[in-house]
C-alpha cells in the first residue's frame, strides 16, 4: 500500500516499505538530496526535517509514521524565496564545507517557529543535537539571533553583512 | 582527434572565447627537460563572448574557502566583483596530468600560498589582452580604457568584455604588472562566500548527492580488523531480499549493490563472512602503548634534527627536566561519509568523487579497469569535509572494483560505522622529551624522541601509481608502490612524524629530535595539521613545564627564548594583550597559552578554562595569527574558529582505541564531537603583514591542546600529559 503524505506542500504517494527510513525515501527514491546522511542513528542532526513543523531526524523516522503527515525539507523551507535564516546564514558566512547546514537550518527554523527570540541557552538546547565538524557553532548562534531580530523588526531591509561590524583586525 | 579540444569539452568549457591555460604548479613555461608539448595546464580562465567569466580549477572546495579565495585573486586583477566569476571544478583528465608535476592534490594548506601570484598574473594578462583588443577595435589609446565589473569602460561608454574576446584570442600573452596593493578592491577585504547560498539552500552537490540514470547504491562488509581477507562467505539469503541487484566479493570484503542505501544496508546484515585475520588482531591499545614505551627505551631511532650536543648540554645543565607525552590514534569523521560513484563502459570510466586527490583516483581506476589514462574522467564534487581523510583513495579503489565486478553504475557509500572503523588514522604517539636550564633559566639543551607509525608507507602505496611516470610498465609501477612501506618504514625519515618538532622555534644552545618507527599495522593518514598536531602538544606543554621549573611566567619564558623568532613572539604578545593574559580570574578558572608555527603561519592561542566538579569547561579562546598577506580576512577568521573547535574536540574527547585489532568506536556516541553548548567564544586577531601568504586551514589546530592543558595545570595543579585530557 502506498504511503501518502504532504511533502513541501505537495501531496506525494510512495510505494515503499513502511520500515524504510524517511531519509532514504527522500534521498534515494525522491532524489531530494538536500537532506543529508551523517550517522544514520539520530546522533548528528544532518538529516533534520520538519514533521508538522517540528524538527525530527529523518534517519530514524520510518515511512509508516509519515502517512498523512506534513513533511518539510530544506528544499521547501522558504517557499519561493530564502527563509530569513538562510539569508542570515549567507550574510554570516556560516557554511564551511556546508554538509551539516541544511540540518542546522531545519533545526533552527523549528526553534524560531516556537520561540521567536531565543536566548543563547535556548539555542544551545535546540541545536545541541546538530553536529558540525567544521566548527561553525559561534556563527550559527549569531545567525540565529540575527534572523530572529529580522523576523521581529520585519523592516523589510536587508542588513549589512555582519563582518562589516564584527571583524577584528 | 584533437584531445585538447575534447578535454575542454569534457570539462564543460563550452562557449569558446578567451581561454587562458594556467599551470598552478607555479611553472608557466615548458619544463626544461621536456618540449613545448609538455606544458600541461591544470586550470583555465575562460571569458566567453556572452560575457561570462568562468574559472575552472582543480583545487577542491572542502570548506576551507578555496573557491572564494581563488575567485578573489582573479577578481582583483580583472577588477570585477568576485561573485561575477563562476568557479567550477575542472576535474582531471588523465591525459593532462603530467607525472613530473607530481600529484594533483589539495592539502597542506597550500592552495592560496601557491596560487597567489600565478592566478593574479593570468587574470592580469587576460585584462591587458582585452584592453588591447578593445583599443584596436575602438581606435583609441589603450591608456584611456578601464576594465571594471565585466566591462571595458571608455569615457561614458560601458562595453561588455565578451565583445572583445574573439579579437583578444589572437594576441599573445603579454608581460604585465600586477595591481598595486594600494588599489586593491577585494584582496584583504571580507566578502560573502561564493559557495554560501547553495550550501544553505540544499542545492550544493556533494559526492553523496550524485544522481545518474540507473544508479545503484553499494555498501561493503569489510573485515573488522584492517588488513584481513575473506576466507569464505555466504549471502545467507541476502540475494533474495527486495531491492538487491548484486552481491560480489571484492579485495576488501563483500559488496552489496541495491536500489537504495537502506536496501543495501539490510542485505549486508544478512551476509556472513569468515575472515583470515591479520597480525593486528593480536593487539589492543594497551599492548601498543607498552610496545611504544619499550621501543623508546631500547631504540635510539633516526635523527631528524641535530644541532650541537644536546645530551651533553642537558647533563651539564644546572637544572634538568624530563617528561613523557602520549597521544591516541584519531579518526577524521568528516560529516559526509566516504563515497564514490563509478560508471564503467567498455572504453570509458567516469568517476564522481569528493576527493583531495583526483589524479590518484584516476590512476587507481586505470589499474583496476585496465583502461588507459585517456579513457578515464574524474569529476570532483564538493567535499563534505576533508581534513586529510580524502587524501586517501580506498573509496575509489573499492568503487571501481565493484563497478567492474557487477557491470552496474554504482555509488559506494560508507556507513558512519564503516567510516569510523576504516579510516586512515592520525598516528598514536609516545614522545619523551628532556631539557636542561642554566642558572638564568635559559634552555641549554633540548632532546625529543618520538615513537610512532609513519604515514608515508601508506600514502606512498596509493600515490605511487599517480606519481610515477605513465610510461613505466604497470607491473613495475605496482612493484615500486609496494616497496613504499619498506623504503619509508626502514630507510627514510617521514617528515610527517617530526614536523613541528624539527622546526624547533626556541633559542637553545643545542637541540636534537629523533624518531623511532613503530607500526602496529593500523593504517595511518594525514589528519588536519598532521605531525604538528602531535608535536605542538609535546613542545608547547613542555615549554610550560620548563617555565614553571624555572619559576617564570609561561609567556615571559617563551618570549625570553624567541630572540631568533620575531613573528612567533609577535603573535604571542598580541594574544596576551587582547586576551588579557595575567588578568585576575574567578576562583577555579585559569588561563593557558601556547603558540606554534605551521604551514607558513604563526598562531598563538590563549584559553580560559574552569573546572566545575571535575568537569572541564572552556569559556573563551583568543587567537592571534600572522599568515602573511591576507586575501579574505573573514575566511581566515572562520578557519581559526573551525580549527579551534576541531583541536578542542581532539583534546577533550578524541580517542580511537583497539580491542584485538578492531577499532572500538563506531559512531558519534562513542567518538563524540564538540557540540554547540560546549563551544567556547572565539575571538580572532589577524596581524597585518607584508610576508608571503601562509596557510590557514590547519595552523589553528596544533596550539589548542597544549594551551588547554596548560590552563588546566594553572587551574588544578595537574599536569596532563596524555590526550585526550582527563582530570584525575
Ligand atoms: S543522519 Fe540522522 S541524525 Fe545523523
Ligand atoms: S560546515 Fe562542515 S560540518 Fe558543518
Amino acid at each position: 500500500m502506498p504511503i501518502t503524505f504532504m511533502l513541501n506542500d505537495r501531496s506525494i504517494s510512495l510505494d515503499v516499505e513502511g520500515e524504510m527510513p524517511l531519509l532514504w525515501a527522500l534521498r534515494d527514491v525522491l532524489k531530494l538530496t538536500g537532506t543529508k546522511f551523517g550517522c544514520g542513528a539520530g546522533l548528528c542532526g544532518a538529516c533534520t526535517v520538519h514533521r508538522e513543523g517540528e524538527a525530527i531526524r529523518a534517519c530514524t523516522t520510518p515511512m509508516s509514521s509519515v502517512q498523512g503527515r506534513r513533511i518539510t525539507t530544506i528544499e521547501g523551507l522558504g517557499g519561493q524565496a530564502d527563509h530569513p535564516l538562510q539569508d542570515a546564514w549567507i550574510r554570516h558566512n556560516v557554511a564551511q564545507c556546508g554538509y551539516c547546514q541544511p540540518g542546522q537550518i531545519m533545526a533552527a527554523s523549528a526553534l524560531l517557529a516556537q520561540n521567536p527570540s531565543p536566548t543563547d541557552e535556548d539555542i544551545d538546547r535546540a541545536m545541541a543535537g546538530n553536529l558540525c565538524r567544521c566548527g561553525t557553532y559561534s556563527r550559527i548562534r549569531a545567525a540565529i539571533h540575527d534572523a530572529a531580530g529580522q523576523l521581529q523588526s520585519d523592516s523589510g531591509q536587508t542588513p549589512a553583512p555582519y563582518y562589516q561590524s564584527n571583524l577584528e583586525s | 582527434m584533437n584531445s585538447r579540444r575534447e578535454f575542454l569539452k569534457a570539462m564543460g568549457l563550452v562557449g569558446g572565447g578567451l581561454i587562458l591555460e594556467l599551470s598552478l604548479s607555479g611553472c608557466t613555461t615548458p619544463l626544461p627537460h621536456g618540449n613545448a608539448r609538455d606544458f600541461e595546464p591544470d586550470a583555465w580562465l575562460q571569458i566567453t563572448p556572452q560575457n561570462d567569466i568562468r574559472f575552472y580549477l582543480n583545487s577542491v572546495e572542502m570548506g576551507q574557502g578555496t573557491m572564494t579565495g581563488m575567485a578573489t585573486l582573479i577578481a582583483e586583477e580583472l577588477n570585477t566583483e568576485p561573485y561575477m566569476i563562476e568557479v567550477k571544478s575542472a576535474g582531471v583528465h588523465a591525459d593532462y596530468v603530467n607525472p613530473f608535476y607530481g600529484v594533483q592534490v589539495t592539502g597542506g594548506s597550500t592552495s592560496t600560498r601557491i596560487y597567489y601570484d600565478v592566478l593574479r598574473r593570468s587574470a592580469a594578462q587576460a585584462r591587458e589582452m582585452l584592453r588591447a583588443a578593445a583599443a584596436a577595435e575602438l581606435g583609441v589609446d589603450v591608456a584611456l580604457l578601464e576594465v571594471r565589473d565585466k566591462h571595458i569602460i571608455y569615457r561614458d561608454t560601458r562595453l561588455p568584455m565578451g565583445r572583445f574576446v574573439q579579437a583578444a584570442q589572437s594576441l599573445s600573452r603579454p608581460e604585465v604588472s600586477l595591481k598595486s596593493e594600494r588599489d586593491f578592491r577585494f584582496i584583504g577585504r571580507p566578502s560573502v562566500r561564493l559557495d554560501g547560498a547553495m550550501k544553505v539552500r540544499g542545492t550544493a552537490q556533494y559526492g553523496i548527492d550524485v544522481q545518474l540514470p540507473d544508479l545503484f547504491t553499494a555498501l561493503v562488509k569489510r573485515c573488522p580488523v584492517q588488513g584481513g581477507h575473506i576466507e569464505s562467505w555466504s549471502p545467507n539469503g541476502a540475494d533474495e531480499l527486495p531491492g538487491v541487484k548484486a552481491i560480489v566479493p571484492i579485495a576488501n570484503g563483500v559488496a552489496v549493490v541495491a536500489e537504495t542505501y537502506w536496501h543495501a544496508q539490510r542485505a549486508l546484515q544478512a551476509i556472513t563472512v569468515s575472515w583470515a585475520m591479520p597480525a593486528l588482531s593480536q593487539r589492543s591499545s594497551e599492548d601498543i602503548r607498552r610496545e611504544f614505551e619499550a621501543l623508546a627505551a631500547s631504540e635510539s631511532g633516526r635523527s631528524a634534527l641535530s644541532v650541537g650536543d644536546a645530551r651533553a648540554d642537558i647533563r651539564a645543565a644546572a637544572l634538568q627536566h624530563a617528561a613523557t607525552y602520549r597521544l591516541p590514534y584519531l579518526a577524521h569523521a568528516t560529516m559526509e561519509p566516504m563515497n564514490c560513484t563509478v560508471r564503467l563502459r567498455d572504453d570509458h570510466c567516469e568517476i564522481w568523487v569528493p576527493t583531495q586527490v583526483p589524479s590518484v583516483c584516476a590512476a587507481i581506476a586505470e589499474e583496476v579497469t585496465g583502461l588507459r589514462r585517456h579513457q578515464i574522467t574524474v569529476h570532483t564534487t564538493l567535499l563534505g569535509g576533508g581534513f586529510g581523510r580524502r587524501l586517501s583513495v580506498d573509496y575509489a579503489l573499492e568503487a571501481t572494483q565493484i563497478a567492474k565486478a557487477t557491470g552496474l553504475t554504482i555509488k559506494l557509500v560508507f556507513s558512519r560505522e564503516d567510516d569510523m572503523q576504516h579510516d586512515y588514522y592520525r598516528p598514536a604517539a609516545h614522545a619523551e622529551i628532556k631539557a636542561g636550564l642554566d642558572e638564568q633559566g635559559r634552555i641549554t639543551g633540548w632532546h625529543q624522541k618520538n615513537v610512532n607509525p609513519n604515514i608515508l608507507p601508506y600514502a606512498f602505496q596509493e600515490f605511487a601509481t599517480a606519481v610515477l611516470p605513465a610510461w613505466l610498465p604497470d607491473g613495475l609501477v605496482r612493484g615500486l608502490a609496494n616497496l613504499g612501506p619498506w623504503v619509508y618504514g626502514t630507510l627514510l625519515m617521514d617528515p610527517a612524524s617530526t614536523e613541528g618538532a624539527v622546526e624547533f622555534g626556541y633559542d637553545s644552545v643545542s637541540a636534537e629530535v629523533r624518531h623511532v618507527q613503530a607500526d602496529p599495522g593500523l593504517r595511518t593518514g594525514y589528519w588536519r595539521s598532521v605531525g604538528h598536531s602531535i608535536n605542538a602538544f609535546v613542545v608547547e606543554s613542555f615549554m610550560d613545564e620548563l617555565a614553571h621549573r624555572a619559576g617564570r611566567d609561561p609567556l615571559q619564558f617563551r618570549l625570553q627564548h624567541l630572540a631568533g623568532n620575531p613573528r612567533l613572539a609577535a603573535v604571542l604578545r598580541q594574544v596576551a594583550e587582547v586576551g588579557r593574559w595575567g588578568a585576575p580570574m574567578e576562583p577555579g578558572s585559569a588561563q593557558g597559552i601556547a603558540a606554534h608555527y605551521s604551514f607558513g603561519s604563526y598562531v598563538a592561542q590563549l584559553v580560559e578554562v574552569s573546572v566545575v566538579e571535575g568537569d572541564i569547561r572552556v569559556h573563551r579562546v583568543t587567537v592571534a595569527i600572522d599568515c602573511g598577506k591576507t586575501i579574505n580576512p573573514d575566511i581566515i577568521k572562520a578557519q581559526m574558529e573551525g580549527g579551534v573547535i576541531f583541536g578542542l574536540t581532539a583534546a577533550l574527547r578524541g580517542e580511537i582505541t583497539l580491542q584485538d585489532g578492531r577499532v572500538q568506536q563506531t559512531n558519534f556516541h562513542d567518538y563524540p564531537l564538540l557540540r554547540i553548548h560546549e563551544a567556547p567564544a572565539i575571538t580572532v586577531h589577524i596581524l597585518s603583514s607584508a610576508e608571503a601568504p601562509g596557510g590557514v586551514g590547519e595552523p589553528a589546530v596544533p596550539p589548542i591542546a597544549p594551551a588547554l592543558a596548560n590552563a588546566l595545570f594553572a587551574a588544578t595543579g595537574q599536569r596532563l600529559r596524555d590526550l585526550p585530557l582527563r582530570l584525575s
